[in-house]
Order: structure tokens, then C-alpha cells, then sequence
């Protein structure tokens, strides 16, 4: 028998034992009758020889190997029965820990939904390769066209080096209008590295990425399926990209978008002028597959040798560059909020634990007979920590299959909260089997937790205690009530940092909301449009075009008035460096990134805002030698904050371009009111300077009473009037991009905030479960000072002065936990600091309040027991 | 000389008992006599050490056991040695051998000292 059949036929086993124990015996018998002794002799004799039979079977049940697995099946058993018999508690304890547990499993989606990579074979081989300047700043700096031949030629440590840079193309057909796409200009051997092939047609090949190689495009599943009803006779047909024709030679699987959400794909060789740029002009990212049993390290190396030659070679452009091995692609959240949001669940967890355990202990003292008795009965110290931990076991199970669907809620609710957000392809909020083994494990370390520290307490305190006394006996007591001390003021403490870090998040996204309050975004209406290169070559063209098109719509009944941008406030946009002309900057100062916006007609009377300072563009600004520049209210305060902005002279140059781009200077002639257009950080200063009609995408801004949405159609009959072939994407509400743009503050704050309100609530029961406790362990007690005269007052304050310890050393350990807590934070505080005094006394308060509340209530309904009755307890 | 009740080491019981079984099926009670017998009633082991050293036995997969009629006609639970106890038992017994060699060599040594 193995020890599978032992353990299922153990009624068998047993018999088998008893009659193998009793044949030896009457084998005994009958030698001793065989010796001469008599029936009576002879039985006893045998039976001495034989010991305590019960001892020796216990002996051989041990013996047999799956004495645990049996008593493990007992204790299950009990600690089931036990379970449903307080059914109360475990309901509370069930709860409390499904809530922690769930939305731990939620944030650890989403976190591994955000830093899980690309959706390939093996994506932690793909890297990304940046330039780095001597200083070692702008480690985001992309790779020019020559250093990536150099990479490419020289590296050996990737199996394939490629590059991309991500563009916005038009996608147009004879005889139908024209739409514009993400896209992106890949190298021929980009999907070969991903290790992803077309659906439909062929890869790129290097002959399509020659200078002069005839246009060819792979279209994305997405624009397949819409644009071209998923033709397969698509591949070999010309269509127009930017206007140009072009051949058709493939169509990726559907959801492949590399890199960030593209539709369509041309070889680098269609992007124009790229191949004679100089070296400095470091506009390509590139990434590679690192060979077999190469490490990352290795191709830092390689890297770095590489770059050091280059530097040497051209001393002009590579000065002291060097280079950065990165993952591809890098976590697209900050880190600082995912550590702070992980952070979070893991405290509210550890709040429900600690809520799960003073409750475990609680109600131990109750079973401190039970325990004694077994104890006397001879069970090992082991067995009762077992037992206890069987039980929590049991807990954490329950809650892991409720916090498992709880999770799966979250996961969902946080997907709707942010479907309207455009998340690169490869973040796909869904839950694997990595998040199962993470809720496994979480739900594991749970039980231990919980269960270990009142098993260990109670197993101690039964060995010690005697079966006598069923209550508290005074030293245990004593440690309980030390250990729930410490337990509360942990809690406590959590619950702070908890609070601290979404008052913080709710603070900035206030101070955000007031900021964005300046813009009337409720009049106001965006689309992008787009002039079709071949029709509006020059830069003339295009400005006529523009400025035809302002005064047309601008005359639609129900438009007061429109304007065009390269990009619509808070929806990001390019970023200039700032210098002041004639102000030298301190040495090892770099010059300060500001928001770069181009304007064209009434930008900031669309917008409702009235100029601070100086005044409106004027025509004279977009002319070279008399150029100008409005500021915002924020850049002035930065810059100028002893002097009138007005007539400055400032000085911007496109980060990353080559050193031998001039920076354009302009002279500032008005200052508007602070409105941003990034996200994550501080209200950022902008320069607003005239739209000099450089590129074929525009925004078209337009003021509408009541609202410009219901003019849209007669807007895009006026565009297309003018010329059929624009690409006039769909009209978006202002207060959409607003409202999206918030997204990070809006989404990561209101959970943090989910998460504070479940740890206050769970540590305001956890104390009133603890006073309340207490309270009917002093009931007798309380009965005798109040029939000796004590008034109420006295009474309430007994336990006050009790709670006020954990009380008091959780706010103290919270506010240290709650400043380090706000330096995680500080990168997503916009005008708040990251110790705000203001929000971290609110936070105090408001625990002190909870916690008086908690532990005021139990003992009030205590001091109005009749004293008679008090006394009688227990 | 005085008989050893039974506290001997339990590689050394286990090593006795499965040197009894190797000569043929063989019932509990019937390896207790026989322990007692051939060694001259010095060894004498307890069922309270014996039979939790069967089971362990039959637990780790060195004996196998059955109910057979007994030569009395009631059924017994017969034990019988499995190759993987047969083996144990021949290492265990080289390795017994070598160990007893050893220590005689060392008290040998001190007698020749003593003298």
C-alpha cells in the first residue's frame, strides 16, 4: 500500500492494526499457557508485556507517515465548523481581507499591463538605444540617421538593429476623401526584429529602404478593415500616402500597432531628407534584439565603445556623446505613481490583516479554555499554532476567492475609467496568469500573516494558563493588550500614509481643476485638419489657405470666432529650450523647457481669455527681423520676476536639433493668463508665437454659443467647399481634451482615494472592535466604579487615555510615513508641496476625530448599563 | 548475562529485524521470538518498539506485508523483505560489519597499550 491507499482506506489500516496488535497478544497467551502459567497469569502477564495499547498505535499511526494529512483533515474539519459558527466574524474578517486582497489583484494588473512589454516572442530581448550628451543629460535623446548605420554596422551583441520614427500620414484614394492616420517610418528589418510578419503580403525588404526605392506602404488590421472593408486584393494596389502614390505590399495582423498605436508603415527611406541630415539631428529611436546569451550589460558595452569612436571620428557633432542600452518600451505610467499606487493597496491590505489578526485575537481570549484543555490533553504547541493557522488558512481562502472577483471589478471598473485614454496597442488591461499567481501568493503571505502572531500569542498563553480559568489571566492579558496596542498604532499609521497620499493627489488635482477653470471649454471646439501637400507646396499656399478658411468659417451663424494651432491647450505639443537673449545662463545651467504653441487669428478670444499684458499678434510679428512672442503668465514669473516681460527679448531652440540650427529669437509683445499644455508636472510655462504655416496638420480652434458642435457640419461643407481633398478629422469638444489630459490625477487619485476611505473605515472598526472588546471584558468593573460613584466622564475616559497611546504613535509614525510617501509623490503635485501642513494637519484631525468616534461610542453604551447588571456579568 | 530491553538504536533495529524477515514471510510476534531466541535472550524488543518499526518499514517501501493463514489457522499479517529492502539490508550490514571491525581494531589497540 502507498501512502495514497493508506491515507484513503485508513478505517481499513486501523482494523488491520487492531488485529494484527491482538493476534500477537493471544500468541502471548497461549506461550505463557504453554509455560505452565495459569489463564489468569498468563493474560496478565501478556498484557504488561503489551504496554498502554493506545500509546502504541498512536506510535504506529506516526509510524505510517500521513499522521499530518489526517490531522490536517481534523483541523479543516474544526476550523470550518468553527468558522460558520461565528459567522459574524468571519463575515467581517472575510470582507475586510477580499477588499485588501482584491484590490491588490487590481493594481498589479494594471501595473504589469503597463510594464509588461510588447507582445512578442520573448520581448525582454528588445532594447531601446538613446544617444547621451557629455553632460549625460536628455538620456531620452534619439539616434541619428549616420550614428544608427554606424550602430547597425558595427554592433554584434543584437541580432537586428532598427529604427523608427513615428509621423502622422494622410491616407488618400481617387474619388473619396482622404483621412489621416498614426503611422510611423520604420526600417526595412523593424517587424523581422519585433518577429512579427504580415497577415497579408510581404515584410519590408532592404530594397525598399534604398534612396530612391520606388514608395511602398503596409497598412495596419485597424485601416484594413475600415477603410478598405479588409480587401485581400488590396496588396499590389497603389494608394496615396501624403498625397503621393504608392504600393501597397502588406497588411500586419489586426491590434499590431508598433510603436505606440500606428495604422500604417512606410520604409524610412519615404521619410523626406532623412538620409541628409547630419549627424546631430537625432530624431530616430532605435531598438534592437539582443543576440542569444547576450545581456543587456553586454550591449552596453558595445554601445559605448561604438559611441566613443563615433566621438573620436566626429569631434564636430559627437562631442563627448555617449550612449544608453534602455527596455523597450519603457513603463509608460511614472514610476513614482505605480510604486505609490502598489504601495497603497499594499497598506490598505496590511490595515485589513491587522484588523483581521486584533480580531483573531479577541477572540481568543474566548477560547483560551478550549485551548488549555487541549493542551493539558497533551497537544503539542505546534498543533495549536497549526490549528490557528489552519484557520486563518481558511479565512484567507474565502477572502481570496471573493477578492479574486473583487479584483476582477476593479480591473473592469479601471478599464471604463480610462477607455477613452489612448494607451500605446501593447497595455491591455487583462488579467493572466501571472496576476492569478500574484493574487495566490498575496493570498498565502495573507494567512501566514494574519494567522501567525495571535497563534503564536494564544499557544504561548494556553501553555502557560491552566484549564481553571476561562478568561484573561493577568499576564497574557497584559501581552494581548500590548500586542493590540501595537497592532492598532501600525494600523493607524498606514491609515495616515493612506489619507496623506490621496489628500496630496486631491490637493493638486484641485489646484489643476482651478487652473483650467480660466479656459471657457464649454463654447469651444477643436478638429485637425490637414492640406494635402501636392496642392499646398509652399509655405504661401498654405497661409492663403488658412487664412481663407478662418474668415469663412468665422461668417457660419452660431461661430464667433475660430482660429488655428498647431496644437489645442492641455493636449501637450513640442517643447522649446528658453533663453533670455543677453543673459548669460550659470554655468552648468541648461536652459529650461517651455511649451511651444503656433497661433493663427484669434487664438486666445477662442479660447475666452483676455491678455494680461501688451497686446495681441499682429501681422509685423510673423516677419523675420521683427518677430514676437506672447507668454505665459507662468513663464513671465519665472523668468521676469523683477522686470516687464513686455519687450524682452527670449531666444528658442528645438531640443535635439543640431547645434548648427539658429535659435529664433522674438521679442515678447503680450503676456496671457497661465494655461497649460502638459500634464504631470507643474502648470508649465508656454510662448505663444505666430503660425508661420510650416507644416500641413492644423488644428482648427472654434468659438461657438451656444456650443460650436452643432455648427460642425456646415464647418467641414465650408472646408471641403474650399478644397475636397483636406482631411478634416472628427470635431472634439475642448473640455474632452481637458478632461482626458486630467486623466493621471483624475484615475491614480481617485483610487488612492478609494483605497484611504477602505483603510479608514477598516482601522475605525478595527479600534471600535478592539474598545468594544475591551469594554465588555471591564464590564464588571465599569459596574463597580459606577456604583461606587463614578461619574460617566471618569468612565469614557478611562478607555479614552487608553486609546489615546496607539492613537498618538500612529499619527506620529503616519506623518513620517506620510512625508516619504509625498516625495514618491512629488513628481504628480502640481502646487502642492509634498509636505503640505495644511493637508497633513487636516489628515491628523480627521484620524483623531475617526479614532475618538470609534472608541468614544462602545464605551458610552457601557457607562448606561444599569451598574446591578454590570456587576452580574459574566 | 543481563538481557537489553529493546533501547537500541533505531538503524540497528531496524537493520535486526529486516535481517529476520530476509529468511521468509514472517508474522510479528513470530520476529520478536525469534530476535529473542537467536540472541540468546539479550536482545528483547517490545511490540511498543517493534511495531511502529514494522510499519516504518513498510512505510519507506523495505517490507511488504500480507494476511495469510498462520500454521495456528487464524490469519496473521505476514511481512516479507522487497528488493529495496533486500539491498538496504546487505549496505547496512557491510556497513555494520566495517563499523564493528573498526571499533574492535580500536579496543584491541587499547588492550595491547594496557598490557
Amino acid at each position: 500500500m502507498n501512502w495514497w491507499q493508506r491515507l484513503r482506506h485508513r478505517d481499513r489500516v486501523e482494523r488491520e492494526l487492531d488485529a494484527e496488535l491482538r493476534d500477537h497478544f493471544e500468541r502471548q497467551v497461549e506461550d505463557n499457557l504453554r509455560m505452565g502459567m495459569s489463564q489468569t497469569e498468563a493474560h496478565r502477564r501478556a498484557r504488561l508485556e503489551l504496554g498502554g495499547d493506545d500509546q502504541l498505535k498512536e506510535t504506529c499511526r506516526d509510524a505510517r507517515g500521513t499522521r499530518w494529512l489526517v490531522d490536517l483533515g481534523q483541523d479543516l474539519r474544526f476550523a470550518a465548523r468553527l468558522l460558520v459558527k461565528d459567522r459574524w466574524f468571519t463575515l467581517t474578517a472575510v470582507l475586510a481581507l477580499a477588499l485588501g486582497l482584491g484590490m491588490n489583484g487590481t493594481m498589479f494588473t494594471i501595473v504589469h499591463a503597463m510594464i509588461r512589454g510588447l507582445p512578442i516572442d520573448k520581448p525582454e530581448q528588445i532594447v531601446s538605444v538613446h544617444t547621451r550628451d557629455a553632460a549625460g543629460r536628455w538620456r531620452g535623446l534619439g539616434v541619428s540617421y549616420l550614428d544608427f548605420l554606424d550602430y547597425q554596422a558595427a554592433g554584434t551583441t543584437f541580432s537586428g538593429l532598427a529604427a523608427f520614427s513615428p509621423a502622422n500620414m494622410t491616407v488618400g484614394d481617387d474619388g473619396r476623401g482622404a483621412e489621416r492616420a498614426a503611422a510611423a517610418y520604420v526600417s526595412a528589418n523593424a517587424f523581422h526584429v519585433l518577429g512579427i510578419s504580415p497577415a497579408l503580403g510581404r515584410d519590408f525588404v532592404s530594397d525598399d529602404d534604398r534612396p530612391g526605392a520606388p514608395a511602398v506602404v503596409i497598412l495596419g488590421g485597424r485601416i484594413w478593415t475600415t477603410r478598405y472593408n479588409a480587401d485581400p486584393t488590396i496588396v499590389g494596389r497603389s494608394i496615396r500616402i501624403n498625397g503621393a502614390l504608392c504600393t501597397v505590399v502588406g497588411v500586419m495582423p489586426d491590434g499590431f500597432r508598433f510603436p505606440v498605436l500606428s495604422d500604417v508603415w512606410q520604409p524610412l527611406a519615404q521619410l523626406a531628407g532623412l538620409t541628409n541630415q547630419p549627424r546631430d539631428a537625432r530624431l530616430l529611436q532605435a531598438f534592437g534584439r539582443l543576440a542569444d546569451q547576450r545581456t543587456r550589460a553586454q550591449a552596453q558595452d558595445e554601445v559605448t565603445a561604438i559611441a566613443a569612436r563615433l566621438s573620436r571620428d566626429y569631434p564636430s557633432t559627437n562631442p563627448n556623446t555617449g550612449a544608453v542600452v534602455a527596455a523597450f518600451p519603457g513603463s509608460f505610467a511614472p514610476d513614482g505613481i505605480l510604486i505609490a499606487l502598489m504601495t497603497a493597496v499594499g497598506l490598505v491590505l496590511l490595515v485589513a490583516c491587522i484588523n483581521v489578526a486584533n480580531l483573531l485575537l479577541a477572540r481568543s481570549v474566548g477560547r483560551s479554555r478550549e485551548l488549555s484543555i487541549r493542551v493539558s490533553l497533551g497537544a503539542t504547541r505546534w498543533r495549536i499554532v497549526r490549528q490557528m493557522l489552519v484557520e486563518s488558512g481558511l479565512l484567507a481562502l474565502a477572502a481570496g476567492t471573493l477578492g479574486s472577483a473583487f479584483a476582477l471589478i476593479g480591473v473592469w471598473l479601471f478599464a471604463n475609467a480610462v477607455a477613452d485614454i489612448r494607451f500605446p496597442y501593447y497595455i491591455q488591461w487583462t488579467v493572466d496568469a501571472r496576476v492569478g499567481s500574484f493574487v495566490a501568493a498575496v493570498c498565502f503571505a495573507t494567512a501566514l500573516l494574519v494567522g501567525l502572531l495571535p497563534a503564536i500569542h494564544v499557544s504561548k498563553s494556553a501553555v502557560h494558563s491552566t484549564a481553571k480559568t476561562g478568561a484573561d489571566t493577568a499576564t497574557s492579558g497584559l501581552r494581548r493588550r500590548r500586542l493590540t496596542t501595537a497592532l492598532l498604532g501600525t494600523e493607524l499609521a498606514l491609515t495616515l500614509v493612506l489619507l496623506a497620499g490621496a489628500g496630496l493627489m486631491m490637493r493638486s488635482f484641485l489646484a489643476v481643476l482651478r487652473a483650467d477653470s480660466l479656459v471657457d471649454t464649454a463654447h469651444v471646439a477643436a478638429m485637425l485638419l490637414s492640406l494635402p501637400h501636392e496642392r499646398y507646396p509652399t509655405r504661401e499656399q498654405r497661409t492663403a489657405a488658412y487664412e481663407r478658411l478662418e474668415a469663412q468659417i468665422g461668417r457660419i451663424p452660431g461661430v464667433s470666432s475660430a482660429a488655428f494651432a498647431n496644437v489645442v491647450p492641455f493636449a501637450g505639443g513640442p517643447s522649446r529650450q528658453l533663453s533670455v537673449e543677453d543673459r548669460r545662463p550659470l554655468p552648468g545651467e541648461s536652459s529650461p523647457m517651455v511649451s511651444y504653441v503656433t497661433i493663427r487669428g484669434r487664438y486666445f478670444e477662442a479660447l475666452g481669455l483676455r491678455l494680461q499684458r501688451g497686446r495681441a499678434f499682429v501681422d509685423r510679428d510673423a516677419m523675420s527681423g521683427s518677430e514676437g512672442a506672447i507668454v505665459n503668465q507662468r513663464l513671465a514669473a519665472m523668468f521676469f520676476p523683477q522686470e516687464d516681460p513686455v519687450g524682452q527679448r527670449i531666444c528658442l531652440s528645438v531640443p535635439n536639433a543640431p547645434r548648427t540650427t539658429p535659435s529664433a529669437c522674438a521679442t515678447i509683445v503680450g503676456v496671457s493668463p497661465t494655461v497649460r499644455q502638459q500634464y504631470f508636472q507643474e502648470l508649465d510655462p508656454v510662448v505663444y508665437v505666430p503660425d508661420r504655416a510650416d507644416g500641413a496638420d492644423s488644428m482648427l480652434i472654434v468659438r461657438g454659443d451656444p456650443t460650436p458642435i452643432a455648427a460642425a457640419p456646415l464647418i467641414r461643407a465650408e472646408v471641403l467647399a474650399l478644397d475636397g481633398d483636406i482631411a478634416l478629422n472628427a470635431i472634439l469638444p475642448l473640455e474632452q481634451a481637458m478632461t482626458q489630459s486630467r486623466w493621471g490625477h483624475r484615475v491614480f487619485g481617485g483610487m488612492l482615494t478609494v483605497f484611504a476611505v477602505v483603510g479608514v473605515v477598516l482601522a475605525a472598526v478595527g479600534l471600535y472592535a478592539a474598545t468594544a472588546f475591551s469594554v465588555v471584558q471591564r464590564t464588571q468593573e465599569i459596574g463597580v466604579r459606577m456604583a461606587l460613584g463614578a461619574p460617566a466622564r471618569a468612565v469614557v475616559w478611562l478607555f479614552v487615555r487608553r486609546a489615546s497611546l496607539p492613537v498618538g504613535c500612529g499619527i506620529g509614525v503616519g506623518l513620517a510615513g506620510a512625508l516619504a510617501l509625498g516625495r514618491l509623490l512629488q513628481h504628480f503635485l502640481i502646487q502642492t508641496s509634498p509636505a503640505d501642513p495644511a493637508t497633513l494637519m487636516a489628515i491628523a484631525a480627521l484620524v483623531v476625530v475617526v479614532s475618538a468616534a470609534a472608541c468614544v461610542f462602545p464605551v458610552r453604551r457601557a457607562t448606561r448599563l444599569n451598574p446591578l447588571a454590570a456587576l452580574r456579568h459574566d | 548475562m543481563k538481557s537489553i530491553r529493546s533501547d537500541m538504536p533505531q538503524g540497528t533495529l531496524d537493520m535486526v529485524i529486516l535481517q529476520i524477515v530476509a529468511g521468509g514471510p514472517v508474522h510479528g510476534y513470530a520476529i520478536a521470538q525469534r530476535i529473542r531466541l537467536i540472541s540468546r535472550e539479550i536482545l528483547q524488543i517490545q511490540q511498543g518498539s517493534l511495531y511502529p518499526a514494522l510499519h516504518r518499514l513498510e512505510n519507506r517501501g523495505f517490507l511488504v506485508a500480507d494476511w495469510k493463514a498462520s500454521e495456528t489457522g487464524r490469519d496473521a499479517k505476514f511481512y516479507r523483505l522487497t528488493p529495496k529492502g533486500r539491498a538496504y539490508l546487505k549496505t547496512e550490514t557491510l556497513n555494520w560489519a566495517r563499523l564493528s571491525e573498526a571499533i574492535a581494531l580500536i579496543f584491541q589497540a587499547a588492550e595491547g597499550r594496557a598490557q
